[in-house]
This record gives structure tokens, C-alpha cells and sequence, in this order.
């Protein structure tokens, strides 16, 4: 039996009706999230729509948190599974961007636990703990100045680099408020540290990202 | 006081150059000069002020900073293209089209009920299989033997502790080799 054919309330199907005429890529974003609402299970077509919808937000958002990750897209399924089974308790869907970056973000969290337990840093060169204190609070940039003409390109991949060299609790931090726009109490709630201390990661990756890519952001 | 940040950028890079970076927060507050403590709070409430993470009175006092401080003007103006370039900057583009990831997620949907009505299956095939494997013991057997040990089979009877006393067979001394005593 195909998931479509799952009985509803005839309260909803009459609710719906309107819509469900329609096809999944002429709906409003906040219809489909609707559709995949109603029944028990989200129908496959309404599914679907979903994710060709979503799916660059949620790969932007692990590939921000775990940009050497290479088993990205493994994690980016798991991510729709999740929402596929909960997509139900979203109480606000208008709100369903930011709820799908929390499972992405969370999912990301868990993996980052087991992959710590596993595999420790193997780097020899790096710190083995990644604690606050072994970021310095400032290195300055010796890039020369760049011309004119530098492609917007290499600025870009400056950057992708310097967030990259972030050690993790600070990358993770500056991402949640950057990428997600979480508000300062819930990345304190989601990596349990203190208000204070979200304040200062966050302004310690600013202070080393604008230090070390100053020449490009005042050109 | 004029915060200049790129004075303490410089300020604070020849430290950690010079290898005096400390291992925690506290530490490396202790090593950093009121001046530079001053600096850094500031950067931390202008950081908190573009996130909207500021008290009435916090944004008041970095609204007069930047009315006032060139160098808090410049540093307010990179943090604000660092913010939109991190929000633009581009991913690279997906290793797998969107359509294969759609199809692998209802892949994986519809493998696991699946997984489960076998599981399931399984597990009743095999409670039927045990089931019926005790019914075949039979029940005397299958009652631990501790529940048979009833007090009436306890109670010793005299006889019964001499008989353990003695030996049933008289056991011949001849049988036991001789030691060797020592003369």
C-alpha cells in the first residue's frame, strides 16, 4: 500500500482540497509544508517537492559546519528521514527554515560526538583539545594588499579558508549565528556553554576573520 | 580613550608571537594589559551589538563609539562586509543532483518498515519455535530443582547421621599403601 493512500480526517482532506488540485511546484512554500503536514506520514510527491525545495539549505548548512566532512550527503538524507518522521510536530511551519537547520545542526552535534569518541584528532601538528583558550585572540595577516582586479572569487576562497581554519567550537559558534541566525540563547542551549561565552566565541572568530582577511574587506 | 584596533591587532600578534599565548580564557586575561582588556570588551560589545545581543544601554554607548571613533567607524564597516560575505559565500556546488537524493531518501523510507515487519516476523517465528520447544519438555523436568528441595527431606534421622559417619564398606587398611615412616 503506497503512503498516499494512508487514510486522514475527512476534515483535513476537505482543508486541503483546494491545494491538493494544484501541483507540488505551483505551491507556496508554506502550502507544501501544509501538505506534508497532514495524514500521519508526509505524502511522497508533496515529500519530495520538500526536499528539491530545501535540500541546498540544509547541504549549505553542513557544509559550513563540517566542511571536511566528506560524507556530507549521507548526513543530508538523515537529515530529511528526521524531518520526514517529525515534520508533524512542527507547530509554526512558517517557521520551517529555521527548524530544519536545528535538525541539521543537531544531527551534526551527534555525529561530532561519536566521530570524538572514535577517531581522536590524528594531526600531529594541531592541538589535541580544542578548548577556547588555544585560539589567539589575533594574528595578523602578511597578504600583501590585493590589486583591483582580484577576482571576488579569491576573496571568497580566502574566506572559505580562514573559517575553515577556525578550530571547530569556534567555527560551529560564528556559523549558528551567521548561517542559521540563531539568537545568542539558543547556540547556548544547543552547545551547552554559557551566554557569555557564546558572546565571546562569537566575537573571537569576528576578531580573527576580520584581522586575517583585512586588506580584502577594506579594499 | 581612542580604541585603535589595529594598534592592538599588532599590540596582540608580537605577544602571542613572542609565545606568551596562554592555555585558557583566565590565563589569557591575566596576560593582556587593561588597555588591551578595554579594547577587547569593546570589540566584544560592538560584535554583540551587530547580532542585536545588546542591553539599552550597551547600544547607546557603541552608537556614541561610532559617532565619534573613526577606528571603531573602520572596524564597524569590515565586520559588516566580514557578515555579508560570510552570508554570500558561495557552496561549492552538491557532489549528487537533487533528484538522486530524493530518491535514496524514500529508499531508505520505505526499506525500514520493511526491515521491521521482518524483524518482527523473525521474532515471532522464533517465540513460536521456543514456545513449542517448552511444551515438548516435560513439566516435572522444566521446574527448577531448587523448588524440590522441600523441609521434610532435610530433617536428618540419627541412623542416617551414623551411616554418614561410618563407612558403608569396610574400607581394608591393607589397600593403603604404607608410608614410608621415618624410623
Amino acid at each position: 500500500m503506497s503512503r498516499e493512500s494512508l487514510p486522514v480526517s475527512w476534515s483535513a482532506v476537505e482543508a486541503i482540497a483546494t491545494q491538493a488540485a494544484m501541483p507540488v511546484d505551483k505551491l507556496s512554500n508554506y502550502d507544501l509544508i501544509l501538505q506534508c503536514q497532514t495524514g500521519l506520514r508526509p505524502g511522497k510527491s508533496v515529500f519530495a517537492e520538500l526536499i528539491r525545495r530545501y535540500q541546498s539549505h540544509v547541504e549549505k548548512v553542513l557544509y559550513h559546519l563540517a566542511p571536511d566532512w566528506s560524507d556530507r550527503a549521507d548526513l543530508s538524507q538523515e537529515v530529511w528521514i528526521r524531518v520526514y518522521r517529525n515534520i508533524t510536530r512542527l507547530q509554526e511551519p512558517e517557521k520551517f527554515r529555521g527548524w530544519l537547520s536545528r535538525i541539521a545542526t543537531n544531527l551534526f552535534y551527534d555525529e561530532l560526538r561519536k566521530r570524538k569518541r572514535v577517531s581522536p584528532p590524528l594531526s600531529l601538528d594541531a592541538p589535541l583539545n580544542l578548548e577556547d583558550g588555544e585560539m589567539s585572540w589575533d594574528i595578523a595577516s602578511d597578504d600583501p594588499r590585493p590589486d583591483d582586479e582580484l577576482a571576488t572569487q579569491e576573496f571568497y576562497e580566502k574566506l572559505r579558508e580562514a573559517i575553515a581554519d577556525l578550530p571547530e567550537v569556534f567555527r560551529t559558534t560564528i556559523v549558528l549565528r551567521e548561517i542559521e541566525g540563531m539568537a545568542y540563547e539558543e547556540i547556548a542551549e544547543l552547545t551547552g556553554v554559557s551566554l557569555g561565552t557564546v558572546k565571546s566565541r562569537i566575537a573571537r572568530a569576528r576578531q580573527r576573520l576580520q584581522s586575517q582577511l583585512q586588506n580584502y574587506l577594506e579594499a | 580613550m581612542t580604541p585603535n584596533f589595529d594598534e592592538y591587532n599588532d599590540a596582540n600578534s608580537s605577544r602571542f608571537a613572542q609565545g606568551q599565548a596562554e592555555d585558557s580564557d583566565r590565563l589569557a586575561l591575566d596576560g593582556l594589559t587593561l588597555e588591551a582588556l578595554e579594547k577587547r570588551d569593546r570589540f566584544e560589545l560592538l560584535s554583540a551589538y551587530l547580532d542585536g545581543e545588546v542591553t539599552a544601554d550597551e547600544k547607546r554607548q557603541v552608537e556614541v563609539l561610532l559617532a565619534t571613533d573613526p577606528a571603531m567607524q573602520r572596524l564597524h564597516m569590515r565586520l559588516m562586509k566580514l557578515r555579508y560575505s560570510f552570508r554570500s559565500l558561495p557552496v561549492p556546488p552538491s557532489e549528487q543532483p537533487v533528484e538522486q537524493t530524493v530518491a535514496q531518501v524514500f529508499a531508505r523510507i520505505e526499506r525500514k518498515p520493511r526491515r521491521a515487519v521482518v524483524w518482527g516476523s523473525g521474532l515471532a517465528i522464533a517465540a513460536l519455535f521456543v514456545g513449542a520447544l517448552v511444551g515438548l519438555v516435560p513439566r516435572s523436568e522444566f521446574t527448577p530443582s531448587m523448588a524440590r528441595i522441600q523441609s521434610e527431606q532435610a530433617v536428618p534421622s540419627d541412623g542416617l547421621m551414623i551411616a554418614l559417619d561410618r563407612p558403608v564398606i569396610e574400607i581394608p587398611k591393607a589397600a593403603i599403601a604404607a608410608p614410608s615412616s621415618p624410623q
